[in-house]
């Protein structure tokens, strides 16, 4: 899957907006993909907070886990005692969370100009964009892989007409990745990356 | 958060701690590797020790599979110390893997002795671990065993209407320190500890059984976990419990037989050997001797002393049975030979009867003969099958005067080949049973005496060991686990216990060594310079550990109810226990290559 035109305008467009450094931070791509996950306190892109940022690079047919970006943001408000339940993260965990705009930009300075991969990345990108925008004057200029879209198309050369479960587990067992023993920002960031290299040698991967 | 990123709780990685866990965990990488790519090349430079994390992966030496890695196995143990591999990796199934750097496990195995004694240990280092760990399966064997794995007897029972004196008369007949009591509907148990307060009160032998006994019982399913008989029995402070199957009452578990099962009762089978007057009573000590040798494996006793025990104890009932079967005068002019794996003292479990006897001159052909069949027929009634070879007392060509014997050997040695090499090999692990030992000594001095000392003769003698070739053996078992044929069998005795067992003897008949135990003569090969301690070492371990694996599978089998065999099956084993049976195949292989240049096999 190569970028199409429409994809390598919006890149061009928003890279014209981008004033520096970001400019030529977010211009350099090695060819290395970035796995990236957010966990928000919330579902709605409104009112998301993000809490922790992963990210972690692809590199062949290598997932550089030793070099993965994490780090937990401290949040403007504590998080309400559903999302204690859902991320297992206590409002102390945050105590050692960097604030919001050193955290963006430490992610910025990881992923560079690479091309981003994640499950329902749009989600994470949208909540991403929200906070980046003012501090970049655009959004995230990147281009995207959704692995869940990349598995869409490799199930259905084998089953075209079929009705494609996108589910996590789903794609986990079918891809037999293995299941990481806890879920956070950095486990879901570095199962993302394996789909993606079992996919990859299957002939779905970016090529 | 206690877990860490990656699942390390298999061997090696369950011996660090949880903070070195975590460090090296988050110092790993993952890769992938599509169907049938190489990951490390022979020769190459290794900086990463590997675990699987899904996935097949394969080891080979030219085009033999030496090894297979599965889920939660780590490789390449050996590079880690060398920096170098001398096998070749290949994913054999879409392999993902966790990838540890060299420096960092090198590090943590400084730290850490437990770990480091995995990778770096010697094979026979390796097998040392495993035993400690074993210390750990006693406890769990107190959990574990089921009540019905105890040896009791099936009850006896009175009407309540019987006299105590009857009673009394039945347990002393039948020996019984406790009988069941029917009354009707109800069951009753009546114990020796009854007769106790019977005579302190002045109680008449002649009051019906039914009045002195306990009705309100306390019982157990046989299949329930004998430790909850031990946890029913401290709770109420009683001394048995009724044994049940569904409702029925078939048998009575009272506290000492729960102590004994714990505990070595080597001693008393020994003595009721001895006691014995009946074939009938040894075949009640046979049976004791099956659970006395499960115990002993499960508590971990090592498998040279088991197998001895067990010789001990087979030795002495066939000796017991051949003074039944045999008249005065046959008894006292014959020697009784074990041949074999028994004759060896390596046999655990029954298998075939492999024996033979030394007759003096002149004893009546006939009575031999029906003493003979007799023998055999009993060794059968005891649970010893016959010998599909025939090499029993009750074939002709087994019993023979010290002159036909010393002219049959040297004949043998005269053809060696074919059933003349198998007979003679056989022949050399004999060992006296009963009788006098000169019978054996002398067939042997006459054997050695004819022994032809020239090289090809040895190397023909040599040539069995490679009968069973590996590309069908170890290779192919290798090969039937990556296929994941469910099936998947190795037969342990052709594809590493016959190679040693066999190399060893041919070696100890080079250099005049005569002793029968395999173990025995690898030692003395050793102190005679013939053989390298460490190979000798390894050898002895491979040996003891592919008995371990033989027993456990021969157990399983007897639980099974079903036949005992050589089979082992992969998917029963550990990760430990497969990486133990691989080095036992590899050092079996080595073995071999050194008795085939040893003996010039090659020119055959």
């Amino acid at each position: 899957m190569r970028a199409n035109l429409w994809q390598k305008s919006q890149r061009l467009w928003r890279m014209r907006q981008l004033q520096e450094p970001y400019r030529s931070l977010l211009g350099e791509n090695d060819g290395v993909l970035v796995s990236i996950d957010c966990e928000t306190s919330s579902l709605k892109v409104k009112e998301a907070e993000i809490l922790s940022i992963a990210a972690v690079c692809i590199d062949g047919r290598r997932v550089c886990a030793r070099d993965a970006f994490y780090t937990l943001v401290k949040p403007q408000q504590a998080p309400g005692h559903e999302n204690v339940r859902i991320h297992g993260l206590r409002p102390i965990d945050f105590s050692e969370g960097l604030p919001l705009q050193e955290a963006l930009r430490k992610f910025l300075e990881f992923i560079g100009g690479r091309t981003l991969v994640g499950y329902y990345l749009k989600y994470d990108v949208a909540v991403l964009n929200k906070y980046l925008k003012p501090m970049l004057g655009t959004v995230l200029p990147n281009y995207e892989v959704e692995i869940s879209g990349r598995y869409y198309d490799w199930r259905f050369a084998d089953y075209p007409g079929a009705y494609i479960d996108l589910r996590w587990d789903t794609i986990i067992d079918n891809l037999h990745v293995p299941h990481l023993p806890r879920h956070d920002a950095m486990n879901d960031a570095m199962t993302v990356a394996m789909m993606y290299l079992v996919l990859q040698s299957r002939g779905y991967g970016v090529s | 958060m206690a877990a860490t990123r990656f699942d390390l709780s298999h061997p090696p990685f369950d011996l660090l701690t949880l903070p070195e866990a975590s460090a090296l965990s988050a110092s790993a990488d993952i890769l992938f590797f599509g169907n049938d790519q190489e990951i490390l090349a022979t020769g190459s430079a290794v900086n990463s020790l590997y675990l699987v994390m899904k996935g097949l992966v394969r080891e080979m030496v030219g085009e033999d599979v030496v090894g297979v890695y599965r889920e939660h196995e780590t490789f390449d143990c050996r590079a880690l110390a060398t920096g170098k591999t001398i096998h070749r990796f290949i994913a054999h199934e879409e392999a993902l893997l966790c990838v540890f750097p060299r420096e960092d496990v090198l590090a943590l195995i400084e730290k850490n002795p437990a770990f480091g004694a995995y990778f770096f240990a010697t094979v026979s280092d390796k097998f040392g671990q495993l035993a400690q760990r074993q210390d750990r399966r006693e406890w769990q064997n107190l959990f574990t065993a089921r009540i019905g794995d105890v040896g009791f007897r099936p009850p006896v029972f009175m009407e309540a209407s019987a006299t105590i004196a009857d009673a009394a008369r039945i347990m002393k007949e039948q020996r019984r320190r406790s009988i069941f009591v029917r009354d009707g509907e109800r069951t009753g148990i009546f114990t020796t500890g009854d007769f106790r307060d019977i005579v302190a009160n002045g109680v008449s032998n002649q009051t019906p059984l039914g009045d002195r006994s306990q009705f309100s019982l306390l019982s157990c399913e046989k299949d329930d976990y004998l430790f909850n008989a031990l946890l029913l029995m401290t709770q109420r402070n009683i001394h048995h419990v009724v044994v049940t199957e569904g409702e029925i009452p078939v048998g009575m578990l009272a506290q000492a037989d729960l102590l004994s099962f714990f505990s070595n009762h080597s001693l008393s089978i020994a003595q009721q050997l001895e006691m014995a007057t009946s074939v009938d009573d040894l075949v009640r000590a046979t049976q004791e001797m099956e659970t006395l040798v499960s115990t002993l494996a499960v508590q971990g006793m090592k498998m040279p002393q088991l197998a001895r025990l067990v010789q001990a104890l087979n030795t002495q009932l066939a000796a017991r049975l051949w003074q039944m079967v045999a008249p005065p005068d046959v008894f006292e002019g014959s020697a009784l030979l074990a041949l074999g794996s028994e004759g060896r003292g390596e046999q655990i479990l029954k298998t075939d009867q492999d024996n033979a006897l030394i007759l003096a001159e002149g004893l009546n052909e006939e009575d031999v003969e029906q003493a003979a069949r007799n023998f055999t027929e009993q060794m059968l009634r005891l649970g010893y099958p016959s010998c599909r070879g025939g090499i029993m007392v009750n074939q002709r060509l087994w019993r023979n005067t010290v002159r036909d014997w010393s002219w049959m050997l040297q004949d043998w040695a005269r053809q060696s080949q074919g059933d003349a090499l198998m007979n003679l090999a056989i022949f050399l692990d004999a060992e006296t049973v009963s009788g006098s030992p000169s019978y054996l000594a002398a067939c042997r001095d006459a054997l050695h005496a004819g022994l032809r000392d020239d090289a090809t003769w040895l190397s023909r003698m040599a040539l069995p060991i490679e009968q069973f070739q590996n590309k069908r053996m170890e290779g192919g078992f290798w090969w039937q686990m990556l296929n994941r044929e469910n099936n998947a069998q190795l037969d342990i005795k052709k594809a590493a216990i016959f190679p040693i067992v066999h190399g060893v003897r041919i070696l100890a008949l080079e250099a005049d060594i005569r002793l029968n135990n395999t173990f025995d003569r690898l030692e003395a090969l050793v102190s005679k310079g013939i053989l390298e301690k460490t190979l000798a070492n390894d050898l002895s371990e491979s040996l003891a550990f592919l008995m371990r694996l033989r027993l456990e599978a021969g157990l399983e089998s007897l639980r099974e109810q079903k036949p005992v065999s050589n089979d082992i099956d992969p998917a029963s084993l550990s990760t430990l226990d497969k990486d133990l049976l691989k080095d036992a195949l590899l050092v079996t292989k080595r073995f071999k290559q050194m008795i085939h240049q040893r003996y010039h096999l090659d020119r055959f």
